[in-house]
């Protein structure tokens, strides 16, 4: 292979690693926010059940 | 319509009348484009063709800087005594105000512009008299691209936190291919060699944006 | 229902993705003249076409809020705006290395590009003004008002920059030259298929989100009147 085929394969991978970065990058922003919002409606859910006790 | 037309009219004499006893935007606006004229001067070390080149850009960034500080007022000074609740429970239509107040803001912006314009032609050595006319309808029809979008994004974020930051934030990218087009008509006046049916862009954008903004109007001021 | 909703399709878009990979680096010959980065027009296209399917989705939904006020359509206005954003942002990575091997600049203003930063831009706006507003249905209401300012901009910033473009001569586009020889369309759609999917599931889970938001600040409400 020469030297440009080489680079091109180096930029090709930094291409999709970028790309595969950046989506699960964004999948774990929507667990982390899920998490913290289920958290957050359980314990508001059981301060009610409380009050209401 | 009449009466929606001189409800506007009536909207943007009191805000010139405002704006012209206090003068406060009025000031801060030129202040700060002759600021901005002064510092593009020390950054940049240029020979006069290279001024020739980037003077429409240059001239445009220092309006489109002065113009959120204008648009930001428009809405704000509204909101001290409640006088924006007072002005929507008005008989005047939703898209007379708007109207009303972009105007105003359009005047306000020529003149900070109109004032601008010898000082910059002094600091980089350009002369912007040969071809004043078209200058100040690129002028006229870019400043009121930019007050309108400004002035429906200043009801949008009047009640907003940190409004005078979100207010540019906002309205830049949307001004951006208005300022393109503002740019390359002012560079091209300068130079001598405009395109002058570049004009299709300002007219586009300002026919799209204020019919836009007029329809928008009454759901922004609901909120 | 809605839970395997969200596992089908993502599993299913993944699957693609993956099939596709081998399609992309096994099957197709090498394009003669660009070599092996052409390959990343397989994510870069298709992330382009779905970030704009989705934030069309948005647009609509804004305008449906500001029709009907129910909550639910600005939901669907910023989970579509989120997701449509994140994969804008991967046409501009994917773009920008494309780029730097093409013509050996990191960034070119040419047409495609550049609307692509000024849809992010846009909608990143959208974005960092939510938090700012405390109030729901005058975040609500503003968000889509700027949804539908941010779309109605976009034909005007297209004109604005081929004209630019023709001014200052920058390169034109890189697809614009000839078609997509008709062996690499499989793939292509293919990819364009699978991002949708995982899109809409992303999309999905948002909307999941959101309401679960309602419901803490309706339960925080209750909690202050007992």
């Amino acid at each position: 292979m020469s030297a440009v085929d080489i680079t091109n394969l180096h930029f090709l991978f930094f291409g999709y690693s970028a790309a595969w970065l950046i989506m699960i990058g964004f999948v774990f922003l929507l667990v982390r926010r899920s998490r913290r919002i289920d958290r957050e409606l359980s314990r508001l859910k059981s301060l009610v059940e409380d009050k209401e006790k | 319509m009449k009466s929606g037309l001189m409800a506007a009219l009536a909207v943007a004499g009191k805000d010139l009348r405002t704006e012209w006893r206090t003068k406060e935007s009025l000031n801060a606006s030129v202040s700060f484009a002759l600021v901005i004229l002064v510092l593009f001067s020390f950054a940049f070390d240029l020979d006069r063709e290279e001024k020739l080149t980037i003077s429409g850009g240059l001239l445009w960034l220092v309006y489109a800087f002065a113009g959120a500080l204008i648009v930001n007022r428009s809405f704000a000074r509204e909101l001290p005594n409640d006088c924006l609740d007072v002005l929507i429970a008005s008989p005047a239509p939703g898209w007379a105000i708007f109207l009303g107040k972009a105007f105003a803001c359009f005047l306000l912006l020529v003149l900070v512009e109109l004032i601008s314009l010898p000082i910059f032609g002094l600091f980089y050595n350009i002369n912007w008299t040969g071809s004043f006319f078209p200058l100040l309808l690129v002028i006229a029809l870019a400043t009121w691209g930019i007050t309108v979008v400004g002035t429906a994004f200043s009801a949008v974020t009047v009640n907003v936190r940190l409004r005078e930051l979100m207010l540019p934030v906002l309205l830049y990218p949307l001004l951006i291919p208005l300022l393109i087009g503002a740019m390359e008509l002012t560079t091209g006046l300068l130079n001598g060699n405009a395109v002058l049916s570049d004009i299709r862009i300002l007219l586009v954008f300002d026919a799209v944006f204020t019919s836009l903004g007029i329809y928008l109007i009454d759901f922004i001021l609901v909120i | 229902m809605r839970e395997k909703t969200i596992y089908g399709l993502g599993i299913l878009g993944t699957l693609l993705l993956l099939w596709n990979f081998y399609t992309i680096f096994l099957v197709i010959p090498i394009d003669a003249l660009q070599g092996n980065i052409f390959r990343i027009i397989f994510i870069h296209v298709p992330a382009a076409i779905t970030a704009f399917a989705f934030y069309g989705v948005a647009v609509l939904a804004s305008i449906a809020f500001l029709i009907t006020k129910k909550f639910d359509w600005d939901s669907m206005a910023v989970s579509a705006v989120e997701v449509g954003t994140m994969f804008t942002m991967v046409n501009l990575a994917t773009g920008s290395i494309w780029a730097r091997v093409e013509w050996g600049i990191w960034w070119a203003w040419d047409a495609r590009m550049t609307t692509q930063l000024m849809l992010f831009l846009l909608y990143l706006g959208y974005l960092l003004m939510r938090p700012a507003v405390t109030e729901p249905t005058q975040r609500a209401t503003m968000s889509a008002i700027l949804a539908i300012f941010a779309a109605a901009d976009i034909p005007v910033v297209v004109m604005a920059i081929r004209l630019h473009n023709v001014r200052t001569q920058h390169p034109g586009p890189v697809l614009e030259t000839g078609g997509l020889a008709p062996v690499y369309w499989p793939p292509f759609l293919i990819g364009i298929l699978a991002f949708l999917l995982l899109g809409t599931a992303m999309i999905l889970v948002r909307l999941h989100q959101e309401s679960s938001s309602r419901e803490i600040d309706s339960l925080r409400q209750e909690l202050h009147s007992i």
